[in-house]
């Protein structure tokens, strides 16, 4: 048997196994595969859809860059969603000097339009190995400018910076998450097909000795 | 040419559609015999500019090309040109341009070690760069970036100036290993594409090389460095995408071609230049790592580690953190794998029914993690890369600048990567994908398996990968420190 003849057969075959509804190999060979798979689609599925979006903090982008602000160097970056917004402050001595041990720090947000009245943040520091870095979790209640205040008090000086920011619409939720697991579900689908045609082939091939 | 030769059964190779090296003008570049000296060439300059600017730019990483092109963008571009073509930078590699330009003026003339012949030594050092790379940090620090650089370059340089073929890539380089065990997932492979005109070819150029028929027997182009000889090669395992082997046959029988990702890892035949999988304790031991290693290397940069180890710190009152590191990295990489893989093997064998013994159990079904290991590194790897997609542009505004030309205007430091909400929503695909790809690979292995109970047996593995799909879900919902970017430790 030629081997072309024998790839036409494989591939009829083929077909044919997979054309069937009920077919041998599905009932036979990979339902209790499928039955796994289906079972690990649904649990991540409902993983996807039922937990709180809240993973990593970013992407966030600088607002304030290297300023001198007091005893210190500041930079300020930012995640500004709609609703609860992202702040890091950065915090560096000045050349030759060190950070103050009773340095507290403030945030002040406040609508460029006077919208509402200025409400400081406390901030507190994170737990990091080699980088002094504070974190706020702030409320911007609206999709518009906001000017934003650092401020540094210590007894070794005190200072502000600003600068304003837009604050961004948040995302769409466990709504988008699901939309972009569509095409992961998607390939896992075809890898599973993939795989278990070829086996199929494999084992019609050795059928025919 | 005998079946155990092939890759999966004869005739295979002649069917697949799709040949990049026959898709025009990308095709004809590959097969140009300086195409990967061309490829080489940006990745040497950038890699240049990286050790510059790492040990003469500003001390801040993600303000410095060192750090944000090495740990953000290269990890990324690495882990998803291996997810959606194959080992493409191996092909790219700059430490192999060096070689060659050095091998123009002094012959290797040993053979790497007869000991050294197995991954023991790779493993090794792949442990080693994850150590090092958590003790001193090495994504904050442009100047250790470096160095790394170069420790690199003068490696590939010394091992492969001492020892002929291609000793650095197969036995030394911990990246290639990493792309070797990744590339079992991808979707291209450099194989042959018609096993019968193998069977009749005499010359076997592709493993020998073409040489000058004058006395000299001077090589004009070398065969396959890895010894990987093309018509019993299977899967992409030690293939560098050299393309020696396109440019040695003389049939144009070798091009690069589609195939089903992690299908290699389902079978157990004779892999020239490899041997058997379920022998080889070495890459069993590699991918273990690579899979465990992929946890740990996610887990390094959440906060609940930090935890970990102040409490270590304190429990063991050591005020050092090499000493707590290293006990983190004993845990996970040596307790955690010997009591999960170990009772996995032991359940195989005495629920399952397997009439092997509990190593060469975990020897053969430690390949089930390679698809989870891989979703790991592609989760963690492409948070940073996505979300600091464009962060490259304002550092290489900076640098430029700080040369004194403003041809680039002011950084952009507003440009950052892609929203959160998209990017976490991949690092779940990747995760869920490569859980599908395990228990795929796990089936396959528990059915090949002489076993009374082989769905126990499948049960078992896909167990195993559900608990470490469930840890990695975990850590990359943990709050991760933005490195490469100005936030992070």
């Amino acid at each position: 048997m030629s081997e072309n003849t024998i790839h036409e057969i494989t591939r009829n075959n083929t077909n044919r196994i997979f054309r069937a509804g009920s077919c041998d190999f599905v009932d036979r060979l990979s339902a209790p595969l499928y039955s796994w798979l289906k079972g690990v689609l649904m649990v991540c599925f409902l993983l996807s859809v039922s937990w709180n979006i809240r993973a990593h903090e970013g992407p966030p982008f600088p607002i304030i860059v290297d300023k001198s602000v007091g005893p210190c160097i500041v930079s300020v970056w930012t995640d500004p969603d709609v609703g609860e917004s992202t702040f890091f402050v950065i915090i560096n001595p000045q050349p030759g000097a060190t950070i103050p041990i009773d340095l507290k720090i403030e945030l002040g947000v406040q609508p460029t339009s006077g919208r509402l009245a200025e409400k400081l943040y406390p901030v507190q520091r994170e737990d990091l190995r080699n980088q002094v870095q504070y974190k706020a979790l702030i409320l911007l209640d609206a999709q518009e400018m906001w000017r934003v205040r650092v401020v540094l008090t210590s007894t070794q000086g005190s200072g502000e910076a600003s600068a304003t920011v837009e604050a961004t619409p948040p995302g769409y939720g466990r709504w988008d998450l699901l939309i972009y697991l569509l095409p992961f579900i998607a390939v896992a689908l075809l890898w599973v097909r993939a795989v278990t045609r070829r086996r199929a082939i494999r084992r019609l091939h050795a059928a025919d000795g | 040419m005998s079946n155990q030769s092939s890759t999966l059964f004869p005739g295979e190779s002649d069917s697949h559609p799709f040949d990049l090296l026959r898709v025009p003008l990308l095709g004809r570049f590959l097969r140009w015999h300086h195409a990967r000296t061309l490829l080489q060439i940006p990745l040497l300059i950038i890699s240049v500019v990286m050790i510059m600017h790492g040990l003469f730019g500003p001390d801040l990483a993600p303000k410095n090309l060192a750090t944000t092109l090495g740990w953000v963008h290269f990890r990324g571009a690495l882990v998803l040109v291996l997810l959606c073509a194959g080992n493409f930078f191996c092909l790219s590699c700059p430490f192999m341009l060096v070689r060659e330009a050095a091998r123009r003026l002094f012959k290797p003339r040993r053979n790497w070690p007869r000991m050294l012949r197995n991954k023991w030594l790779s493993t090794g050092l792949f442990v080693a760069t994850l150590f090092v790379y958590e003790l001193f940090d090495l994504w904050s620090s442009p100047w250790w970036t470096a160095w790394l650089i170069i420790t690199y370059f003068v490696g590939a340089l010394v091992v492969d100036g001492v020892f002929k073929h291609a000793s650095f890539c197969k036995f030394v380089c911990p990246i290639g290993q990493f792309n070797f065990v990744a590339s079992t997932l991808s979707p291209l492979e450099v194989k042959v594409r018609d096993r019968d005109v193998c069977v009749s070819c005499r010359t076997k150029d592709c493993i020998r090389g073409q040489r000058e028929p004058a006395p000299g027997l001077v090589v004009i182009q070398r065969g396959c460095e890895l010894a990987l000889f093309q018509p019993r090669k299977v899967g992409n395992m030690d293939c560098t995408f050299c393309l020696d082997c396109v440019y040695a046959c003389p049939h144009d029988n070798v091009g690069i071609l589609t195939r089903v990702p992690a299908a290699e890892l389902m079978i157990d035949p004779m892999r020239s230049g490899v041997g058997y999988f379920s022998r080889r304790k070495d890459l069993a031991a590699l991918v273990i790592v690579f899979t465990f290693g992929a946890l740990l290397n996610a887990f390094g940069m959440v906060s609940p580690v930090f935890v970990l180890e102040s409490w270590l710190g304190r429990v063991l009152h050591v005020s050092h953190e090499a000493p707590v590191l290293g006990m983190i990295f004993g845990l996970m990489l040596i307790i955690e794998p010997i009591l999960l893989l170990g009772l996995a093997a032991w359940l195989t064998q005495v629920w399952g029914g397997a009439q092997r013994a509990v190593l060469p159990l975990v020897v053969r079904y430690a390949y089930t993690l390679v698809p989870l290991g891989f979703s790991m590194w592609l989760a963690h790897y492409s948070f940073h890369f996505l979300t600091g997609l464009f962060t490259f542009i304002p550092v290489t505004q900076s640098a430029v600048a700080s040369l004194g030309w403003a041809v680039l205007g002011e950084p952009s430091w507003t440009l950052t990567g892609l929203p959160q909400g998209a990017v976490h929503a991949m690092e779940l695909g990747f995760l869920g994908l490569g859980l599908v790809g395990s228990l795929l690979v796990g089936y396959r292995l528990a059915h090949e398996e002489l076993a009374r109970h082989r769905m126990r047996i499948f049960g078992v593995w896909a167990g195993l990968s559900v608990v470490l799909w469930v840890a990695a879900v975990w850590v990359m919902n943990q709050p991760m420190e933005m490195r490469g970017s100005v936030l992070g430790g």
